[in-house]
């Protein structure tokens, strides 16, 4: 029995062409255990297989070999308990603030009186006060992905999945964001599996890092940071993290 | 303002009372319509009025059965694989079709009167709500799905709560198609085996020659189509306020 | 690939319509006029039309004659006419009288067949009142047979109200079949749709026209006044085949029966039953042209039909006809 809230191990994802029958592997042989209220980044090259690995996880997609563990059960499908947050937000045009974060309770068939008392308390965490009646369209990007965080967090999961979440956003707002995710992790100690292709963003954020390699994507070097929250970009510790996994990432790690 | 008085002159000068009335004319004709006794049933209504009603009451009947099989059916295709596969052959070899060259057979099937015209204009308006109702369906993006999924939706659920009002814009917009092509269809269909309605109103006026009561007849259908048009569009901009934001 | 065709085949008709114009240049030195004559769907009274055609009586007074139509009824044809899509017609004349008092410049210049239309009902109707709140249909409102069937209620004491009417929204040929199928329990018509359904065993001629008016008008040739003024002979000519074509039929009514039915494509049966009800003539009475306009006018005034022709319209009766009828082509 292992102590990781979750649990990935020998994952492999290939794909045979249609054409010729020729196979590639997406993920191979990948193994990585989370424990509960860590935050767990994959950073690699793109076409790397990091969105397929979370895809994985969620439920989305079908591992070719080995199998994903949340508290030793394995899980297969998607499930409330594993909350996944898309780069392009992916709302409900014809929700609004509320309507959208209430989603997944309405699924569960949580009775409105403690929707309402959802609705309000992540509205209020995630800094969307006073927007509560507005639809999707009348969103900046930002918003919109405060309200996706708020959605996903919404139905209490136990894993937060995020896949380049602030990918989409310009870079003032994505440092806000960043702040703004820590403050919720701290609040919720959630486990988080974060997905993105900057370096500086992983470390500012996360307590290990995994560099994935190039196809097959398969685990090239984990590093553990050890800076304290809230971590300074200029701090030097910082950049020569950030610059020793950039290098791990194009050519040799350290 | 202007098209009229042009329309007057015109009319004046080419002095063709049989082919080309004025406006004055259609007026006159539109009061002369509005004192005659409608159509039998409905004789207190008057005659323009009357065979409004009888019009609008066959457009509305077939239209409300229109929507609610090609809605249903709609969705189905969209959702099953299986029905789509069934089904797709059959509508797309009957879709072609116009609504006006099914008018013998709805005579054959259906005799004459109410229930062939009520029977194009569910031709008519059927396959444009249909197919609007299935592109709505099909074009359902796979990440709003996949959110659904790992929020806990079932597939019940990600049928209504997703895919069913991401297509309610282009179902919408396949209503406002269909009832414009079903208006069109009643009028032609009131052409042929039919005694009552804007349509035979036009036809019997046109027979006898009186071509302002024709025009006004004409006019008529033209602005009740458009309040029909106009009505639908002020409910689908009500239902989905949601996308008509800055 | 379609148009391509339609090209084509535009070009090999109108090659082919040109071959008569060849005989014309060579034998006379005038050009043959061309007129264009439109008839109704159908409908046998207009036979002459058909032998004149068939036996080249046209061609003989050197007419080349565009065959515009068939109209499904009278006034569609009265209207293209008088939009100048046609030069002459073969038409009811309660349709050339209706449009001469709607201001249309035409001259009604001679007469085709007297009688031969009929009430056709199902075999169960035994009178006119049996057809009392039945489906009932009649070719276009102002057609001769929509003002005889009023003229035959009125007779009864009856009106169109007293029936469920279906004025020209159902065509003449189809009439027979819907008889037959039970959508309607009668109609009344220009032959052979009457004999159609007779010689079929599902229907009967209740009521004939010759009952309800002894020896009445029927179809006649009408003219554009503008067309005639401006080709007098033409016009003139046409008219002396009609009347040869007339003379025809009443001199070899084997021959017209065998045009009849390759033009109508019925069986015989059917022609030789709708001839027993046609009179073949150009002969024209303008006391029958008087008399048609004076039913209309109080038909529309006692109640019987909704009115299509008021006093008002025509205001001196003799005067209009006068000035409508013109008798001297067919004494040319």
């Amino acid at each position: 029995m292992s102590q990781a809230k979750l649990s990935i191990e020998h994952i492999s994802k290939s794909f045979t062409e249609k054409k010729g029958g020729k196979v590639t592997h997406a993920l191979l042989d990948f193994n990585l255990e989370v424990a509960a209220g860590e935050f767990v980044t994959i950073v690699g090259p793109s076409g790397c297989g990091k969105t397929t690995l979370l895809k994985i996880v969620a439920g989305l997609e079908i591992a070719s070999e080995g199998a994903v563990y949340l508290d030793d059960h394995r899980v297969t499908v998607p499930g409330p308990e594993r909350g996944l947050v898309f780069q392009d937000f992916a709302l409900f045009p014809w929700r609004d603030v509320t309507g959208n974060i209430v989603f997944g309770p309405e699924l569960l068939k949580v009775p409105a009186v403690e929707r309402v008392k959802i609705a309000e308390h992540y509205i209020r965490l995630v800094g969307l006060s006073g927007n509560e009646r507005k639809y999707p369209a009348e969103l900046s990007g930002g918003m919109k992905q405060r309200v996706a965080i708020a959605r996903a967090l919404a139905n209490n999961p136990e894993v937060l999945l995020m896949d380049e979440p602030f990918g989409s956003l310009d870079a003032q707002t994505r440092s806000q964001m960043q702040k703004e995710l820590l403050y919720i992790w701290q609040e919720n100690r959630k486990a988080v599996l974060f997905v993105t292709h900057s370096v500086e963003e992983a470390v500012y954020l996360s307590n290990r890092i995994v560099v994935l390699s190039e196809s097959p994507g398969t685990i090239k070097q984990i590093y553990s940071i050890d800076l304290s929250y809230p971590r300074s970009r200029s701090d030097h510790g910082f950049i020569s993290l950030r610059e020793k996994i950039t290098g791990c990432i194009s050519e040799n790690c350290r | 303002m202007l098209f009229l008085l042009a329309w007057e002159i015109a009319a004046l000068l080419a002095n063709l009372p049989q082919l080309f009335p004025t406006p004055v004319d259609v007026l006159s004709a539109l009061y002369a319509l509005l004192i005659a006794p409608g159509p039998a049933g409905l004789p207190w209504a008057g005659e323009l009025w009357g065979n409004t009603l009888i019009s609008l009451w066959r457009v509305l009947v077939g239209f409300a059965i229109a929507a609610v099989s090609g809605i249903l059916l709609g969705v189905a295709i969209g959702w099953w694989r299986n029905a789509r596969d069934l089904l797709e052959p059959i509508i797309e070899l009957l879709r072609p079709i116009p609504p006006l060259a099914w008018i013998p057979l709805a005579m054959l099937w259906f005799g004459l009167g109410f229930t062939p015209a009520v029977f194009l204009i569910w031709l008519g308006a059927f396959f444009p709500i249909l197919l609007n109702t299935v592109l709505g369906m099909e074009s359902t993006p796979k990440k709003l799905v996949e959110v659904a999924k790992t929020l806990g939706a079932s597939s019940g659920q990600i049928l209504f709560k997703v895919c069913v009002p991401f297509a309610a814009p282009s179902i919408m917009a396949g209503l406002r198609i269909g009832i414009g092509i079903g208006w069109m269809c009643l009028v032609a269909a009131e052409l042929t085996g039919s005694n009552s309605g804007l349509g035979y109103m036009i036809m019997y006026y046109y027979s006898t020659m009186e071509a302002a009561k024709t025009v006004a007849g004409m006019l008529m259908i033209g602005i009740v189509g458009f309040l029909m048009f106009t009505a639908l569009k002020k409910m689908e901009d009500n239902l989905l306020f949601w996308r008509v934001q800055s | 690939m379609l148009p391509f065709i339609r090209k084509q085949a535009f070009l090999v008709f109108a090659f082919i319509m040109t071959v008569p114009l060849w005989g014309g240049l060579s034998c006379t030195p005038a050009t043959p006029a061309t007129v264009r004559i439109g008839y109704l769907l159908g409908d046998l009274h207009q036979l002459p039309f058909f032998v004149a055609q068939d036996k080249g009586f046209f061609k003989d007074e050197g007419i080349n004659v565009q065959v515009a139509g068939p109209f499904d009824a009278g006034p569609a044809e009265m209207d293209a006419l008088a939009a100048n899509q046609l030069d002459m017609g073969y038409v009811g004349i309660a349709p050339s009288v209706l449009a001469a008092a709607r201001k249309i410049d035409l001259s009604i210049i001679s007469g085709v067949n007297l009688e031969g239309s009929a009430l056709a009902t199902e075999i169960g109707i035994n009178s006119v009142a049996d057809l009392k709140s039945k489906k009932v249909a009649t070719p276009a409102p102002g057609s001769i047979q929509y003002v005889m069937l009023g003229m035959l209620l009125s007779q009864n004491s009856l009106s169109f109200s007293d029936l469920d009417l279906f004025p020209g929204t159902i065509k003449p040929p189809d009439m027979p079949q819907s008889l037959q199928t039970g959508r309607i329990s009668g109609y009344f018509v220009w032959e052979p749709f009457v004999a159609k359904s007779v010689v079929g065993g599902y229907g009967k001629a209740l009521v004939e026209s010759k009952e309800i008016w002894p020896g009445h008008p029927c179809c006649v040739v009408v003219t554009r006044n503008d067309f005639a003024l401006k080709n007098d002979n033409t016009v003139a000519a046409v008219i002396r085949a009609h009347r040869k074509a007339v003379q025809f039929i009443t001199d070899n009514p084997a021959d017209a029966k065998t045009i009849a039915q390759k033009w109508t494509r019925l069986d015989a049966a059917i022609i030789d039953n709708a001839f027993t009800r046609v009179k073949y003539t150009y002969a024209l009475s303008k006391d029958d042209v008087k008399r048609f306009a004076r039913e209309i006018i109080s038909l529309g005034e006692s109640g019987t039909i909704k009115p299509i022709i008021t006093a008002g319209d025509v205001p001196d009766l003799d005067a209009f006809v006068d000035k409508v009828v013109d008798l001297q082509y067919i004494q040319r």
